[in-house]
């Protein structure tokens, strides 16, 4: 894996801003390199890499090497991360109103309102994060929304999306067998060009 | 070894109808940054000068390519 505070990112790529949760539903099904092969570069903030570990990925994290990407806020983002986590926690989505469980999701916030993150995509599953992402005006998606995408660009099959959802809910992730199977439905509908 | 485990697993999720505005977002930000890496043109090439840029392809996009073949072939 790489450090580094800015990675460039040449005219026409697009990266991504990650938060733990969708990291580790690409974890699960062995998904990094799909993930990759739309987002060459994935950033993870410090909190993210610290729930990682706590969570026993180290491994997978070494393993994705240069493409993800570990950046340590400014104090000042710091500050900002801490104020965005109690603004999650006090959501009515959010289901701990403990701030620092949200540390994660509010440094990936913080990390893509920076200029060199304007043109790229945060990956975000929680509701209530992704309702203050929505509110800062930033573009996002979830892990299942990568792969609808991979599906409509025909990198995968409507079959391996389900798939591979079916792998993250049986890992733990909080994917209900509904929401598979109504994703799984749309990814059969609309396949299109990316 | 230690056990792996998932993130929050009580914490609310979003719904389909977001997962399919998710990835039309995706896709916008996508052709977005595409069209700002100047107009593109349909190229062609010599059949040599594609296949010299096969040896360039890494195992990942070279199975892609294969299903992608595969597809065509079985069409």
């Amino acid at each position: 894996m790489a450090q580094a505070h800015r990675i460039a990112c040449p005219p026409g790529v697009t990266h991504a801003v990650t938060n733990t949760g969708p990291l580790i539903s690409a974890f699960q099904p062995n998904s990094v390199g799909l993930l990759t092969q739309i987002f060459p570069v994935i950033h993870v903030p410090v909190a993210c890499v610290v729930e990682l570990e706590a969570h026993g990925w180290e491994a997978e994290i070494s393993a994705a090497g240069r493409q993800l990407v570990i950046v340590k806020l400014t104090g000042s983002e710091e500050k900002q991360a801490r104020a965005v986590a109690r603004k999650i926690a006090r959501h009515p989505d959010s289901h701990d109103p403990v701030a620092a469980t949200h540390l994660g999701e509010a440094q990936a916030i913080v990390l893509s309102r920076r200029p060199a993150h304007r043109n790229n995509v945060l990956l975000l599953d929680e509701m209530a994060a992704r309702a203050i992402a929505r509110e800062a005006g930033l573009r996002f998606s979830g892990f299942p929304g990568v792969l609808l995408l991979a599906v409509q660009g025909k990198l995968i099959s409507a079959e391996e999306l389900k798939a591979r959802l079916e792998l993250c809910r049986a890992s733990g992730t909080h994917y209900g067998a509904g929401f598979i199977q109504r994703v799984y439905e749309l990814a059969r509908r609309g396949r299109r060009r990316l | 070894m230690k056990r792996r485990s998932a993130h929050e697993p009580k914490a609310k999720l979003m719904s389909a109808p977001e997962v399919w505005e998710d990835a039309q977002q995706i896709a916008e930000v996508l052709r977005e940054n595409l069209l700002k890496a100047g107009p593109l043109v349909r190229l062609h090439v010599p059949m040599s000068v594609f296949l010299a840029a096969l040896d360039n392809l890494s195992k990942d996009e070279l199975l892609l390519l294969r299903k992608h073949v595969d597809a065509r072939l079985t069409a």
